[in-house]
C-alpha cells in the first residue's frame, strides 16, 4: 500500500477511536443500576415515567374487590439508595422482590422504581441533578437533607398532603402522628404541608457514655455517675495504662466541633454545665430561643475541656480528627471511653472486629454540679416523604402505608415478620430471627420502615420488657428476643431513654430549631460557624486563652449572630406552643 | 569561514574562539542569526526565522480531521456554555432557568468582598498556589536534570514510572494517608524527627506547617508529569553542543548552565504560562479533605469557603460569580505572562 493511504487509514482509525471514546464519556450514565439489579430491566431515567398509566383514572375509585385489592394495579413510581447492607436472595432485586410482589397481589399496588442508587450521597447528588435540571419527580421518594427538601418545595414541585393526609390516612396513621405535634414542623410552610416526617425517635431523650469493662474491672471502678467521678476513671485509665493512652475518644474536625451530636463527641460535658449546648438553639429562662455557643456555661465547659487537655485525657490531634478517624483510638486500644449512641459497640466495628474482645457497658451522661440526671433531645430529624405534585393516588398510598407501618399488629400480615422465610421462619409455630439466610426486607419496603411511627418509643418498650425477663408477646418482641444476648447491653442502653423519661427530676435539655435557614443565616452562618469552631478549638488547645471566648461573643453578635437569633425567633413564635 | 567576526567573549559566547555559539539569553534575544562556521548550513535553517508555512488544506486535510472531534467537543461544551456566565447576575433557580430568574447585577461579587474574612482567604489562595507554582516548576526541572545523567536507561524508565504513579492517586485516600504519617505520636516523620532530638511537629494542625505539608505534599504527587515534559524537552538538546562545549573546556557545571537549562526555557516558558491560570485555585480537593478548624486562618482557600457557602443552599449563582471572578484573574495573569514572555525573551507560545 502506498505510504500516502497507509497514513490516511491510520488518521482515520486515530479519529474514529476518539469519537467513539468521547460518544463513549456521553452514555446514558443516567441509569446506576447497583451489581444486583442484572435482570430487571430498568426504565430510563433520560424520560422519567409519570403516572401516565395511571391518570387512565382521575380520580382513584374505591378498591373493586373486597379484598380491598385495587383493579387495575396502580402504579406509583419511587427512586431509592439500595446500600451495601441490603441482602437479597432467591435471585431477587430492590424492584423485584416477594414484598413488592405482596404489594401487588395483596393491595394491586405496583411500585415501580425509576433508578436505584448505592449510597445516600449519591442519592443526594441524583436528587439535587433533577433539582437543577428541573426535571417532573418520582410520585414517592424520601428526602433526608434539608437543603434538598427546601429547594423542591421553593420549586413548587411538591404536593400539599394537609388535606389528603385528613381524608385518607387511617386511625392508626392519625393517632401515631397525634403524639408529637413538632414532628410536623421540617417540612410545615405557613398552613400547608409538603411530605410526611418519619421520626428518628429524637424527641425521645437520650445520652450515653460507653467504658471498657474489662478496664473498669481492672481498676475497680464501677461506672461513674458524677463528672467528678468520670475525671477520676478517666486519670485512672491514663495514668495506669500503657504509654499513650487516653482518657477519652474525641473527633473535633467536624460541623460540631468538641460538640458534635454523634458520636466521638464531649457533648456531655456542656450538658454538665448549663442547659445550653453548642450547635443548638435551646430555650432561655425568658422562653425565647437563644444560640447555645454563646452562653456563659459552654465557657466553663470549655475551660473544663482545656483542663483535660494539658492533663492528657485527649488525643492531642483530635483537632484534626473527623469522628471516625477518632474511633482509631478504640481499636487501637489507646481509649477506653467514648460518648456515642446505643448501637455504638455494634458499629463502628468495636465487639464484631475480630481479635478485639472487649465488651462495652453504658452509663448515663455524668450529672453537673445539681446531681441531676441529662439527657438531650434534638428535634425529630428523619427523612421525608415527599409526594410529587402530579401524583394522583395519596389514597392508595395510604392505604399501602397503614399495612405496613403497624407490623407485629395482630391484625397484620406482617405480624412476625414482612415475610415468611426471608426476615424469619416458623420452627414449631413460633417464628424464629436468627437463621442462615435471613434477609432483612424491611428495606426493601416503599417506605423503608427503618423507623417506627410517633412516637417512636416501641422499640424501647419492647426491649426493656424483655430485659425484665418478661416473655414476648408479639413479633417486635420476638425479633428483639432473639438478638437479647448478642446486643444486651446495647439494648441496657437504649432502655436509659425510658429511665430518663420517667425520671421528674432529670434535666432534660431540648435543641428547638427545625426550620429551614433562615436569611441571614444563608448570608453568615459560615462565617460564624467558621469562627466559633476556629474559637473552641484553639480555646482547647491552649493556642488562645479561655477569655478568648468573650471576644468571640461579641463578633458572633455583631457579624449576623444577633440578626439570626432575632429570625430564629421569629420562626419559633409560627410553631406555636 | 563565512567572514562572521566573533565578537567578544562577554559573557553571550560561548567562548571566543571562532566557531563560538551566542549561549543563554543571547539565543533569545535576537542573536538568532549568528551561524557557527562548524556547522554544516543544512542546519542553517534552524537558526533562520523561517517563513510562513502556505495553508495547503489538499496536504494537510487528515490532521484537520484528526483535531476535528476535539474541537467540537470543545466548543460544544467549553465555549457555547459560556453563555452561562450571565447566572453569576441573577438569582438563579433551576426551575425558573435562565431566562427567568430575577436579575440582581453585582449582588453576589458584593458579598464575596464583604465577607468577613475574604482577605484572609484570598490570600491564603494566593499564597498556597504561587508556592505550589514556583515549587511545581522547580523540582521537576531539578530532578529532570538530575534523570538526564543517568546512563543506566533502564533505572532511569523505572524511576520515570514511579515517580508518575502518585498522580492517579485520589485526595481522599492520600489524606488518610498523610493522616497517620504525619501523625504526633505515631507518625513516621515525627519518629524519624524524634531520632534527632526534635519535638514532635503537627504539621496538620499548626498553620505555617499546614500549608507547608499543602504545598509538600502536593509536589510530590504532580512532580512527575512535569518531570516527563522537561526530560522529553531535554532529550531534544543536541548532543553536539555538548560536545562542542566540552572542547571549549566547559565542566559540567558550566554544561548545565549555559546549554540544558537554555535548551528548557521554552517549555518553561509555557508551563509557566499556563499555570498562572491556576493562580487562584489553591486545591480544593487536597484541602477540604485535610483542613481542620485549627488551620483555618491558614488554611482556607476560596473554593473551601464556595463549598461551605452551598451547603447552606444551593448556591448556583454565587458559585458560578466567584468562578467567573476567578476566570477573569487567571485569564489577566496568563496575558501579562505572556506578554512579558514575548516582549522580554521574545518569546512566542502562538
Amino acid at each position: 500500500m502506498k505510504p500516502q493511504g497507509r497514513r490516511i487509514i491510520a488518521l482515520w482509525i486515530v479519529m474514529l477511536m476518539t469519537v467513539v471514546t468521547v460518544l463513549g464519556g456521553c452514555s446514558n450514565s443516567a441509569n446506576n443500576n447497583p451489581a444486583e439489579s442484572g435482570n430487571a430491566p430498568n426504565t430510563d431515567a433520560e424520560t422519567p415515567v409519570t403516572t401516565n398509566d395511571s391518570l387512565a383514572d382521575e380520580t382513584t375509585s374505591e378498591p373493586v374487590n373486597s379484598d380491598s385489592k385495587y383493579d387495575p394495579p396502580v402504579t406509583i413510581t419511587t427512586v431509592t439508595a439500595v446500600g451495601e447492607d441490603v441482602k437479597f436472595k432467591n435471585g431477587e432485586t430492590y424492584d423485584n422482590n416477594v414484598h413488592l410482589q405482596w404489594a401487588k397481589d395483596k393491595l394491586g399496588i405496583d411500585i415501580k422504581y425509576l433508578w436505584a442508587v448505592k449510597t445516600v450521597d449519591d442519592y443526594t447528588n441524583k436528587l439535587n441533578l433533577m433539582y437543577a435540571s428541573n426535571e417532573s419527580l418520582p410520585d414517592v421518594m424520601f428526602v433526608g437533607d434539608d437543603l434538598v427538601l427546601n429547594n423542591f418545595i421553593e420549586a413548587g414541585k411538591l404536593m400539599d398532603i394537609k388535606e389528603p393526609f385528613e381524608k385518607y390516612a387511617s386511625q392508626r396513621v392519625k393517632d401515631a402522628y397525634a403524639t408529637d405535634p413538632t414532628i410536623w414542623s421540617k417540612v410545615t410552610r405557613g398552613d400547608k404541608v409538603f411530605g410526611l416526617p418519619f421520626t428518628t425517635a429524637g424527641n425521645i431523650p437520650g445520652g450515653i457514655v460507653w467504658y471498657r469493662q474489662d478496664w473498669l474491672d481492672n481498676y475497680d471502678l464501677k461506672v461513674p455517675e458524677t463528672l467528678g467521678e468520670f475525671e477520676h476513671v478517666m486519670d485512672t485509665f491514663v495514668k495506669n495504662g500503657p504509654k499513650g493512652t487516653i482518657g477519652m475518644t474525641l473527633g473535633m474536625n467536624n460541623a460540631g466541633g468538641p460538640a458534635s451530636d454523634w458520636i466521638s463527641t464531649a457533648i456531655f460535658v456542656f450538658a454538665a454545665y448549663g442547659n445550653h449546648i453548642p450547635n443548638q438553639w435551646n430555650k432561655a429562662e425568658d422562653g425565647t430561643l437563644v444560640y447555645g455557643s454563646i452562653q456563659p456555661s459552654v465557657k466553663q465547659a470549655l475551660g473544663k475541656l482545656v483542663e483535660w487537655f494539658q492533663k492528657g485525657y485527649l488525643d492531642p490531634e483530635s483537632g484534626s480528627m473527623d469522628e471516625i478517624k477518632a474511633l482509631d483510638s478504640i481499636s487501637q486500644e489507646k481509649s477506653g471511653i467514648i460518648a456515642g449512641p446505643d448501637w455504638t459497640p455494634g458499629w463502628p466495628a468495636f465487639e464484631s472486629v475480630p481479635g478485639f474482645s472487649a465488651k462495652f457497658v453504658s452509663g448515663f451522661y455524668p450529672t453537673g454540679a445539681d446531681g441531676r440526671k441529662i439527657g438531650l433531645t434534638s428535634p425529630s430529624t428523619g427523612p421525608q416523604l415527599v409526594f410529587s405534585k402530579d401524583f394522583k393516588h395519596f389514597d392508595v398510598f395510604m392505604k399501602y402505608f397503614d399495612q405496613v407501618i403497624a407490623p407485629y399488629a395482630d391484625d397484620s400480615d406482617f405480624k412476625f415478620g414482612f415475610a415468611e422465610g426471608y426476615d424469619y421462619i416458623m420452627e414449631d409455630g413460633k417464628p424464629v430471627y436468627v437463621y442462615d439466610g435471613r434477609v432483612d426486607v424491611q428495606k426493601y419496603l416503599l417506605t423503608n420502615n427503618t423507623r417506627f411511627l410517633p412516637p417512636g418509643n416501641q422499640q424501647l418498650l419492647s426491649r426493656q420488657k424483655l430485659l425484665e425477663g418478661k416473655a414476648p408477646e408479639d413479633g417486635l418482641d420476638f425479633k428483639n428476643a432473639a438478638r437479647l444476648d448478642e446486643l444486651k447491653n446495647q439494648y441496657i442502653a437504649s432502655v436509659q431513654s425510658l429511665t430518663l423519661m420517667n425520671d421528674s427530676n432529670a434535666r432534660i435539655i431540648k435543641s428547638e430549631f427545625a426550620g429551614a435557614p433562615t436569611k441571614t443565616m444563608i448570608a453568615r452562618w459560615d462565617f460564624l460557624k467558621k469562627m466559633e469552631l476556629d474559637t473552641f478549638t484553639r480555646i482547647i488547645y491552649g493556642q488562645l486563652p479561655l477569655d478568648a471566648f468573650d471576644k468571640f461573643v461579641s463578633d458572633w453578635k455583631a457579624n449576623g449572630g444577633d440578626a439570626v437569633t432575632k429570625e430564629v425567633n421569629e420562626w419559633y413564635q409560627t410553631q406555636g406552643e | 569561514m563565512n567572514g562572521i567576526k566573533p565578537k567578544e567573549n562577554n559573557g553571550i559566547y560561548s567562548s571566543s574562539l571562532p566557531g563560538a555559539q551566542p549561549v543563554g539569553w543571547a539565543l533569545f534575544k535576537g542573536e538568532r542569526d549568528v551561524v557557527s562556521p562548524t556547522i554544516p548550513s543544512t542546519a542553517k535553517k534552524a537558526w533562520v526565522k523561517q517563513d510562513k508555512i502556505k495553508f495547503n488544506l489538499k496536504r494537510t486535510w487528515p490532521l484537520h480531521m484528526l483535531v476535528l472531534p476535539s474541537l467540537i467537543f470543545i466548543i460544544i461544551f467549553s465555549y457555547i456554555p459560556m453563555a452561562g456566565i450571565v447566572i453569576a447576575f441573577q438569582d438563579y433557580k433551576p426551575y425558573l432557568g435562565v431566562f427567568n430568574s430575577q436579575w440582581v447585577g453585582w449582588e453576589h461579587f458584593k458579598y464575596l468582598f464583604t465577607y468577613p474574612d475574604v482577605k484572609q482567604v484570598i490570600w491564603n489562595t494566593l499564597l498556597i498556589a504561587s508556592l505550589k507554582i514556583i515549587a511545581g516548576q522547580a523540582v521537576p526541572i531539578i530532578i529532570a536534570l538530575l534523570l538526564n545523567e543517568f546512563r543506566l536507561m533502564f533505572y532511569k524508565r523505572v524511576v520515570q514510572t514511579l515517580i508518575y504513579l502518585p498522580h492517579f492517586l485520589s485526595w481522599v485516600i492520600l489524606a488518610g494517608i498523610l493522616q497517620d504519617i504525619l501523625s504526633i505520636k505515631y507518625g513516621l516523620v515525627n519518629s524519624l524527627l524524634g531520632v534527632f532530638g526534635i519535638d514532635p511537629i503537627y504539621f496538620l494542625g499548626d498553620g505555617t506547617w499546614f500549608r507547608f505539608t499543602i504545598i509538600v505534599s502536593d509536589v510530590w504527587k504532580e512532580f512527575g508529569f512535569s518531570t516527563i515534559i522537561y526530560l522529553a524537552a531535554l532529550t531534544g538538546v543536541n548532543p553536539t553542543l555538548y560536545e562542542a562545549s566540552a572542547i571549549d573546556g566547559a565542566n559540567r557545571w558550566q554544561q548545565t548552565l549555559h546549554i540544558t537549562i537554555p535548551a528548557i526555557i521554552p517549555i518553561t516558558i509555557v508551563v509557566a504560562t499556563l499555570s498562572m491560570g491556576n493562580i487562584l485555585n489553591g486545591g480544593f480537593d487536597q484541602i477540604f479533605n485535610l483542613y481542620n478548624p485549627l488551620v483555618y486562618q491558614a488554611g482556607d482557600i476560596i473554593d473551601t469557603f464556595v463549598y461551605r457557602m452551598g451547603i447552606l443552599n444551593a448556591q448556583f449563582s454565587f458559585s458560578t460569580a466567584v468562578g467567573l471572578f476567578k476566570s477573569v484573574v487567571s485569564f489577566v495573569l496568563i496575558s501579562l505572562t505572556y506578554l512579558f514572555a514575548f516582549k522580554y525573551a521574545n518569546y512566542r507560545i502562538f
